[in-house]
């Protein structure tokens, strides 16, 4: 499939548009920042070609034009925000940047996030943490999609976590793993090009074992093994069950479902300092990811990488050149521009700064 | 060798008799409970087989002969710990006591421990926070056992992840897992009935895939894909890189290295009630559990359980009709008591029962 070479910048103006057609536009920019940042990592699943989905929901009355922020709780070293089901990347943000402020006078904070949707993808909250000298943490539930190990009927999402650790140059460790084997995603590509998928990935909707990727795709998703299963119920707990949001079976299906998600999440700080002098600090980390990279690679792999490290290279592949997108996905966002009646300058800066086909 | 049963409170009190040679007694005592735990929840592997493990290093002076603890930090909700070379069980609990003295009054706590040992199952410390209507979080790294994904030669431990959320009875879900594709306690096993290992298990000293236990025994764990790769450096960066603790390649291995290990450790807890009323937290645990239970079980599986339920059981069965113990392992830890001029009478006499 062709893609496009997208500029950074207008992709976000275009998308920021659309958004505010329907949202403030203090809203729709955190949304579209949320959405390009991960198509400039690489992770495009989680990127621009949610915006249209994402739409959907809000026109079906799923989810609020306004993400009303309630602090329901603030005690200390812990808080937990009511997001009223606004949106996700809203709430996250706030809800982070109020972790980050917190750990600044407590050291350590976790703060919940109740009834809210989608998130988007960890790392966009969790390297904020980072950029702030701390570890962060964010957990999520997810639309219950997965079997529990040994299962055949689903009760989780393949709910995610993310770790960010700051380094001394601009390169942040980050963990950014679902639970399940494989993402659904993957599935769904399989699907498009036609191709079958391992066992091991999915089961069918009677439990099944299944290669079928259109079998896979109306059935669930396998979890990571006895051990995955074990993370996703922890990060369920976590993230629905502490905050008091829907958890398990209770989560309706983000894309077929008819009622509100009201998905939690929970975020976490640390300040290194509390712990340990930071020069001392990152100084040991440069020998922790020296001792990696460093490290001589198995038959079959060309190198050994740290957490984070590939999609940072992406990153800064993408800044520098532009974001590949696939073509049909900036077809949709065009169509979509026009059918919000957004201004066309903004489609022909898109398109007049294009980078050329790949 | 065959397998005996061996009452609880005998073998508690048998392991505190002969590591209370060595340490003070309330440290012995401290020791002995999470060794025999992990007898009791199935985990033989961090069992009383540790007592002579354990005392070998401290004879060679490797482990120092109490837990003297010194403050390196102490900044509200976080703290630093140097355990000085002493016991991991010791420096944990007290550890993890202050993490949730200072959870009950900010919500949160997480405190950092170097200079530490093997502390046994991580799941004694996080469960001590459970049992305080806590969510409580325990990781430690280990020895340089393992490749980091797509690697060949080591810079990570097995280094385990756990967490526990007590559920409002005496049930306390709880995850413990390494992030190795498997423990080597299975290699240990396959190597002892002969028995051939899957491939994906560890590589050999020169990064070739085996199924030979003894050369995979020489050789490296493999991590549980790039997914357990990554947790395990994160949790090496946590307990290693934060504390001030050895880290990586520089963790010595616990059984052929004559250095101590400074294994570093980093303990959570926080206050549930603080986000949510712990009545409705445990309706719905309870609710959480339920789903999971009540699943239909996949072709091959007879049941669907939460985390920890199988430990759970085993200790409830093993409290009441004993512990199920290599009778090998008995008899080393009535060898240890006989060395260091103990009164064994009444253990051999349990074992004249057994037989």
């Amino acid at each position: 499939m062709g893609k496009l070479l997208i500029q950074q910048n207008q992709l976000q103006a275009l998308c920021t548009e659309i958004l505010a057609k329907r949202l403030d536009r203090t809203e729709a920019e955190i949304i579209a920042d949320s959405f390009v940042f991960a198509d400039l990592y690489g992770v495009h699943s989680h990127g621009v070609i949610k915006l249209k989905a994402s739409l959907d929901r809000l026109n079906n009355k799923l989810i609020e034009n306004k993400t009303e922020l309630q602090l329901e709780r603030d005690m200390n070293a812990v808080a937990l925000i009511n997001a009223n089901n606004g949106w996700g990347q809203v709430a996250s943000v706030h809800a982070m940047d109020f972790c980050i402020k917190k750990s600044k006078t407590f050291n350590a904070s976790f703060v919940g996030v109740k009834n809210s949707n989608h998130f988007g993808i960890g790392r966009y909250y969790t390297m904020r943490a980072a950029r702030a000298g701390m570890i962060g943490f964010a957990f999520t539930n997810a639309s219950n999609y997965m079997v529990p190990f040994g299962a055949k009927t689903p009760s989780i999402g393949a709910n995610a976590l993310s770790m960010s650790v700051p380094t001394k140059d601009d390169f942040i460790i980050t963990l950014d793993m679902s639970t399940s084997n494989v993402a659904r995603g993957k599935i769904a590509i399989a699907q498009k090009d036609g191709k079958s998928i391992p066992e091991g990935w999915a089961i069918t909707i009677d439990g099944e074992n299944t290669t079928d990727p259109e079998e896979a795709m109306t059935g669930y998703l396998l979890p990571l093994g006895a051990k995955g299963s074990g993370l996703a119920i922890m990060l369920d707990i976590l993230s629905g069950i502490l905050t008091g949001s829907n958890f398990g079976s209770n989560i309706p299906s983000q894309f077929e479902g008819s009622e509100p998600q009201k998905l939690g999440h929970l975020f976490g700080a640390l300040k290194i300092e509390s712990f340990m002098d930071m020069n001392k600090f990152y100084d040991r980390v440069e020998v922790k990811v020296n001792e990696t990279i460093s490290t001589e690679p198995l038959k079959g792999f060309d190198r050994v990488l740290m957490p984070g490290q590939l999609s940072f290279e992406t990153y800064k592949k993408n800044s520098r050149q532009g974001i590949p997108i696939d073509k049909p996905v900036i077809e949709e966002l065009i169509s979509l521009a026009k059918s919000y009646e957004v201004d066309s300058l903004y489609i022909e800066e898109l398109v007049s700064t294009i980078g050329g086909e790949i | 060798m065959g397998q005996i049963i061996i009452p609880e409170d005998v073998l508690s009190s048998l392991c505190v008799d002969i590591i209370s040679c060595k340490v003070p007694h309330h440290e012995a005592e401290i020791i002995a409970e999470s060794l025999v735990e992990a007898n009791l929840t199935g985990v033989s592997s961090h069992g009383v087989t540790k007592v002579f493990d354990y005392l070998t290093r401290h004879e060679k002076d490797l482990i120092a002969s109490f837990t003297d603890i010194t403050v390196e930090q102490d900044q509200i909700t976080t703290f630093t710990w140097n355990a000085n070379n002493g016991w991991g069980q010791v420096a944990g609990k007290k550890a993890m006591q202050e993490c949730i003295e200072r959870a009950k009054i900010y919500g949160v706590s997480f405190g950092a421990v170097n200079h530490s040992n093997h502390f046994g199952i991580a799941s004694y410390f996080s469960k001590m926070a459970a049992q305080q209507e806590m969510i409580g979080f325990s990781f430690t790294n280990t020895s340089n056992i393992m490749v980091p994904y797509g690697g060949r030669t080591p810079s990570l431990g097995t280094n385990p992840i756990c967490i526990s959320v007590p559920t409002g009875t005496e049930v306390i879900v709880t995850l413990d897992m390494s992030t190795g594709v498997t423990a080597r306690g299975r290699i240990n096993l396959a190597q002892k009935l002969n028995q051939k290992i899957p491939t994906n298990w560890a590589i050999t000293v020169d990064g070739n895939e085996t199924s030979n236990p003894t050369e995979a025994l020489k050789g490296y764990i493999l991590p549980m894909g790039s997914k357990g790769s990554g947790l395990a450096i994160m949790v090496d960066i946590l307990t290693g890189v934060l504390t001030g603790a050895n880290f990586g390649k520089s963790v010595p291995r616990m059984y052929e290295e004559n250095i101590p290990q400074n294994i570093g450790h980093f303990f959570g807890a926080i206050d549930i009630s603080k986000f949510i009323d712990l009545d409705e937290f445990y309706q719905n645990m309870k609710e959480r559990i339920d789903q999971i239970v009540n699943s239909e079980p996949m072709e091959g599986y007879e049941r669907v359980m939460y985390p920890g339920q199988i430990e759970y059981e085993k200790k409830r069965e093993q409290l009441e009709n004993g512990i199920v113990l290599d009778k090998e392992i008995y008899l080393e830890l009535i060898t240890l008591a006989k060395k260091y001029h103990l009164n064994v009478k009444r253990y051999e006499q349990v074992l004249n029962d057994v037989c």
